[in-house]
């Protein structure tokens, strides 16, 4: 694997590397298009520190968000192509 | 399950991290808006195709909470490495003034400040600067920057950069 590669996957690894932030990831990939409250109570998070993981989750590529058409703000979350493929190998080894 | 994926994630993360020699750190970039939020979205790139995960809170946080609730946790509770706060308006500094009280979050700051405002290398006397003194003294991390590429002092880009990339790799062989 080229150096970049590696620094990609360490990424994604770094991401997912925490307890609760892990728990979280494993629950929408189970009940992808699952939402935030339905995620916090599912996870057990206060709603800031999973705001906060989901944050991480997205910002390495694990995780994608859409809103809902509501007057409030409603957002759901989905594992990404790549996230599926780092569970998968996880899970296979 | 988890604890097994757990387990097994370390090891590979490990692995990986013994053959690039850096660690896979958390980093999260506070500044404020208009260009500056152009800014760290820009740094945020540069940061991730060097490996080093970037937050830049108005993108990634989900819009459900207001941010100042997710900012305490992630600063108070969260597992970030650190924390670059680029001060420019008095939105931030006010922000800086909060985040200076909380120890743990205090000593993960990286806060960048215009040459002039810098406690030792500027001719400032505000309470502003005054508090960067106590900050440094008891922190230390506060870094001069300019946005005019005129030496000594170096872009917020290369700060960003030199600092982010070097913690991950000091903390790798820790």
């Amino acid at each position: 694997m080229r150096t970049k590669q590696i620094l990609s996957e360490l990424r994604m690894y770094g991401a997912l590397d925490n307890g609760s932030r892990l728990r979280a990831y494993l629950a929408l990939s189970e009940s992808p298009g699952i939402g935030f409250n339905e995620l916090a109570r599912r996870v057990g998070l206060q709603k800031g520190l999973l705001a906060y993981h989901l944050g991480v989750l997205k910002a390495a590529g694990l995780v994608k968000v859409r809103y809902g058409r509501m007057s409030k703000e409603t957002s759901k979350y989905y594992p990404t192509g790549e996230g599926k493929r780092l569970l998968e190998k996880l899970n296979s080894k | 399950m988890s604890e097994t994926t757990l387990r097994r994630l370390r090891a590979i993360r490990r692995e990986l991290e013994s053959r690039v020699r850096e660690s896979a750190i958390i980093v999260v970039l506070m500044g404020a808006s208009g260009q500056g939020l152009s800014q760290r979205r820009r740094l945020r790139s540069a940061l991730s195709r060097r490996g080093v995960l970037a937050l830049v809170p108005e993108d990634d946080f989900p819009k459900d909470i207001a941010p100042s609730i997710v900012e305490r946790a992630m600063l108070s509770r969260a597992d970030i490495d650190l924390a670059f706060i680029n001060l420019k308006s008095w939105g931030t500094a006010t922000e800086f003034g909060q985040l200076h009280q909380i120890r743990r979050t205090a000593r993960k700051l990286r806060v960048l400040v215009n040459p002039e405002h810098h406690p030792l290398h500027g001719k400032s006397r505000s309470y502003l600067t005054d508090l960067y003194l106590t900050h440094l003294a008891a922190y230390g991390h506060i870094y001069p920057v300019t946005t005019t590429r005129r030496p000594p002092f170096p872009s917020v880009k290369k700060t960003v950069m030199k600092l982010a990339v070097r913690y991950a790799q000091w903390k790798a062989l820790r």
